[in-house]
C-alpha cells in the first residue's frame, strides 16, 4: 500500500516532534506526592548581575575580596549563551561553585534601578579593617555602617559602589 | 519593563537538554574555528575568599504590599519588619519604606523597597542591574518539587527544572544545580535550587587539577 507523501512528512513530523518533548521532558512529575508538603526556599545563595566589563569587575572583586575565579561561559562555548547574547563569569566564596556571577550583555545598558545593593558577610576571622585598607588604596569611596537600619544586629559594616555603580554592603561575621 | 527572558526564548529553552540543538546553536563559531570549552575556564577553586556567603538582597518594588503577599503566598517568606519613610541612603531628596523578610533558615534575607521620587511618586523598577538572585532549597527538597509548587499557585515557570551541567538532561552550563525560575510582580528574575557543585566535591573528583589541566 503506498502511503500518501504529505501524510509520511506529517507522520515523521510528528514522531520528530514526540521524540523532543520525550526528551526535554522534565526529569521527575511536576506533582506533589500525596501527603507531600510544598517545599519553600531556606536561604539565598547567590547573585548575578550585570556589568560593562567582566575583566574591570573581575580585578575590582578578586582584589577586594580574593574572590575565586569559578567558570566562565560565553558566546564561544555556551548554547545558553549564544541564545541570551551574553557572557558570564562565575566567581567562588570558597564552598559553592558560584556565589556571585557577573553578566555582560550588550543589550542592557546598566543601571543601579533594579536593586538598592546587596550584603555579603566576612568570614570569621577577616577584619573589616582589611577591606577598608583595600578600598583606600584602590581610592573607592565608602561610608561606615548600615545602608539600611537592622535592628538588633551591632555588626560593624561599611559599604561602596562597585565600578558599574552596584552597592555592595561588608559586614562582620556573625559573633559565635 | 523588558524581561530577562523573552516568551521565545523561554519556549525555546527545554531544547538546550538536547546536545543536537546545543551543537547546532554552536555550528557557527564551530565552523570558525572559534568554538571553545566551558571546561577551559572552569578552574578548581582551591583557597577561600574574604567572604563566607551573600546575606541580603535590597531590591525596589512599585508596591510593598502586593510584593510582599506574593513573596509570602509564593515562597513562603515571612515578613519580620518594616521600616520608612526614611531619606534614601544615596540619592539626595528621595524617601523609602521597606519590608524585610526572613527566608525558612535565614533571617532579612530579602529586603523590599518601595522608592518615593523628590515629587513623591513612586520610583519605577528596571531590569537592567541584577539578571537573577537565587534561593536554595532546604536539604532533601527539588527544584522538581518547587516547579510544582509554581504550578499549583498558577505561577509562570521562566526556565527549567533543569540542571546547568553537561550530563543528559542538562543544559550544558556551569554549577550542576538543578534549578527552576520565575519572576516576582515587579520582573525580579528568581531562582530556586537544589544541589550546586562545591569546591569539595570538585576535589573529590579531580584533585588538585584545575579546569584548563583538565581539557
Amino acid at each position: 500500500m503506498r502511503i500518501p507523501r504529505p501524510l509520511l512528512v506529517l507522520g515523521v513530523l510528528g514522531a520528530g516532534f514526540a521524540v523532543v518533548r520525550w526528551q526535554v521532558r522534565p526529569a521527575e512529575p511536576l506533582a506533589f506526592k500525596p501527603g507531600q508538603d510544598a517545599p519553600v526556599p531556606a536561604r539565598l545563595q547567590h547573585a548575578v548581575y550585570y556589568v560593562r566589563d567582566l575583566d574591570r569587575s573581575r580585578q575590582f572583586y578578586q582584589e577586594l575580596f580574593d574572590l575565586q575565579f569559578s567558570a566562565r561561559n560565553h558566546q564561544e562555548s555556551s548554547a545558553a549563551m549564544r541564545l541570551a547574547g551574553q557572557n558570564m563569569m562565575f566567581f567562588s566564596f570558597g564552598e559553592m561553585h558560584h556565589d556571585l556571577c557577573f553578566v555582560l550583555n550588550p543589550g542592557v545598558r546598566v543601571d543601579n534601578e533594579a536593586w538598592l545593593g546587596f550584603t555579603v558577610a566576612l568570614r570569621l576571622g577577616q577584619p573589616l579593617e582589611a577591606i577598608r585598607e583595600r578600598l583606600r588604596a584602590r581610592q573607592v569611596k565608602f561610608t561606615e555602617g548600615r545602608v539600611l537600619p537592622v535592628p538588633h544586629d551591632a555588626r560593624e559594616a561599611l559599604f561602596f559602589r562597585d565600578p558599574d555603580g552596584h552597592l555592595i554592603e561588608v559586614v562582620e561575621a556573625a559573633h559565635v | 519593563m523588558s524581561e530577562q527572558l523573552s516568551p521565545l526564548q523561554s519556549r525555546m529553552s527545554p531544547l538546550l537538554k538536547l546536545k543536537l540543538f546545543r551543537r547546532l546553536v554552536l555550528l557557527p563559531v564551530t565552523l570558525r574555528g572559534q568554538r571553545t570549552s566551558n571546561k577551559t575556564e572552569d578552574y578548581g577553586v582551591f583557597k577561600a575568599s574574604r567572604l563566607s556567603h551573600l546575606e541580603r538582597v535590597m531590591i525596589y518594588v512599585t508596591d510593598l504590599q502586593r510584593s510582599r503577599a506574593w513573596y509570602e503566598r509564593v515562597i513562603g517568606a515571612t515578613c519580620t519588619a518594616r521600616s520608612g519613610p526614611l531619606p534614601h541612603p544615596t540619592m539626595p531628596g528621595q524617601t523609602i519604606c521597606t519590608l524585610t523578610l526572613d527566608l525558612a533558615e535565614q533571617r532579612g534575607s530579602i529586603v523590599l523597597i518601595q522608592r518615593m521620587e523628590v515629587n513623591e511618586k513612586i520610583a519605577p523598577v528596571s531590569s537592567n542591574s541584577h539578571f537573577h538572585y537565587a534561593l536554595e532549597l532546604p536539604r532533601g527538597r527539588t527544584a522538581f518539587e518547587m516547579s510544582a509548587r509554581f504550578i499549583a499557585l498558577g505561577q509562570r515557570i521562566v526556565y527549567g527544572p533543569i540542571e546547568h551541567g553537561s550530563g543528559p538532561g542538562g543544559d550544558g552550563e556551569s554549577g550542576g544545580n538543578v534549578a527552576v525560575y520565575t519572576y516576582d510582580p515587579d520582573g525580579h528574575y528568581i531562582e530556586f535550587f537544589q544541589d550546586m557543585d562545591t569546591t569539595g566535591n570538585y576535589r573529590q573528583r579531580y584533585g588538585q587539577r584545575k579546569g584548563s589541566e583538565r581539557v
